[in-house]
């Protein structure tokens, strides 16, 4: 895991950290999480008063270019702890996404969503559907 | 005619099928004084950071593009049956979230950032036709122009075809908070809801 958050860690130059609020609803808000790599947490400053919960959290990175292309996504799940020195988030996972798990990632991930959609369709016994091609590429034009 | 084995799975791409309204999908929020600076960010922001809640309580994030439908008061979220995951979350718990903090390519000057926390609801209908949300697909393809290769040739539809197998995540806003130039170290603004 930790060589894949320093691998990538350097693209982005902020976060999206995903908590709780007191109700138990998402509660998200963009930061700039500090690695600490000996002590294998990220140091949070929390820069404003917010609504935000210590308990499961995660920490999303992602960019895209003008044109909504070059993606890339990454997600650590984990939890956030608070203390007297502030926020810091452990991270438990790191789940890639776009443009950060490799050509391999991309096979793999490829595969992985065709095997999903599959099951998705078989645990309710339904029959892949046909797509409408040329639906779609009628209104890709208007488009 | 397509290929479909349950009329009420599918009635979503039947031709004639009873569209989800309104009142199927979500509770009603209330109804939102939206300021402008708010409504143009639903409409430029190219993603927000939608959560739904594992099933241990953590906050899923990821990046989706949106459709804001001020007359229904609602967000409308699409995602593949081939990443279904925040699918069955939102269906084991409503309670979700959109974070709008990333304006790149919005064009706009100095926006703010804003977070709607509120109540998901995902049929079981599976969408097919880009017919059934068209102004989606359509801001889609506008803002990424370079996705219109999905599935846009022969050899690519069959190992594509479940980018186009679509589920659809209806999110009715319950609270919506605004941080003034996207500065999260300001305290935010929480918009009021009219009458």
């Amino acid at each position: 895991m930790w060589a894949e958050i320093e691998k990538y860690l350097p693209l982005f130059e902020s976060a999206v950290l995903n908590t709780a609020d007191g109700e138990g609803y998402p509660y998200s808000i963009r930061c700039r999480p500090e690695l600490d790599r000996p002590a294998e947490i990220f140091r949070i400053d929390l820069l404003g008063e917010t609504d935000v919960q210590a308990g499961p959290a995660s920490l999303l990175f992602h960019n895209h270019d003008e044109e909504l292309w070059n993606q890339k996504i990454f997600l650590l799940r984990g939890r956030l702890e608070e203390s007297d020195d502030g926020h810091t988030f452990t991270p438990e996972k790191f789940v890639p996404s776009i443009g950060t798990g490799g050509l391999l990632g991309t096979v793999h991930m490829i595969r992985s969503v065709r095997r999903a959609s599959a099951g998705y369709l078989g645990r309710r016994n339904l029959v892949r559907p046909s797509i409408p091609w040329d639906e779609i590429e009628a209104l890709k034009k208007e488009a | 005619m397509r290929d479909v084995s349950t009329p009420e799975e599918w009635r979503g791409s039947m031709p004639g099928h009873r569209e989800e309204s309104a009142q199927d999908v979500a509770p009603s929020g209330g109804r939102f004084a939206l300021p402008p600076e708010v409504d143009e960010v639903f409409r430029e922001f190219r993603t927000c950071e939608f959560s739904t809640l594992a099933r241990d309580g953590t906050p899923i994030t990821w990046p989706l593009i949106t459709l804001w439908q001020p007359e229904e008061q609602r967000f409308v979220l699409t995602t593949s049956i081939g990443l279904p995951n925040k699918a069955f979350n939102a269906r084991r718990d409503g309670r979700v979230s959109l974070l709008f903090s990333d304006p790149t390519a919005s064009r706009l000057d100095d926006p703010p950032a804003v977070l709607v926390q509120g109540d998901a609801v995902v049929p079981e209908v599976i969408h097919t036709s880009p017919y059934d949300l068209e102004e989606y697909w359509q801001r889609t393809w506008r803002m990424q122009p370079a996705g219109k290769a999905y599935g846009s040739n022969f050899l690519t539809r069959s190992p594509m075809d479940w980018y186009y197998m679509r589920l659809y995540i209806y999110v009715r806003p319950r609270r919506i908070l605004v941080w003034p130039g996207g500065d999260f170290a300001k305290q935010p603004e929480e918009v009021d809801h009219v009458g």
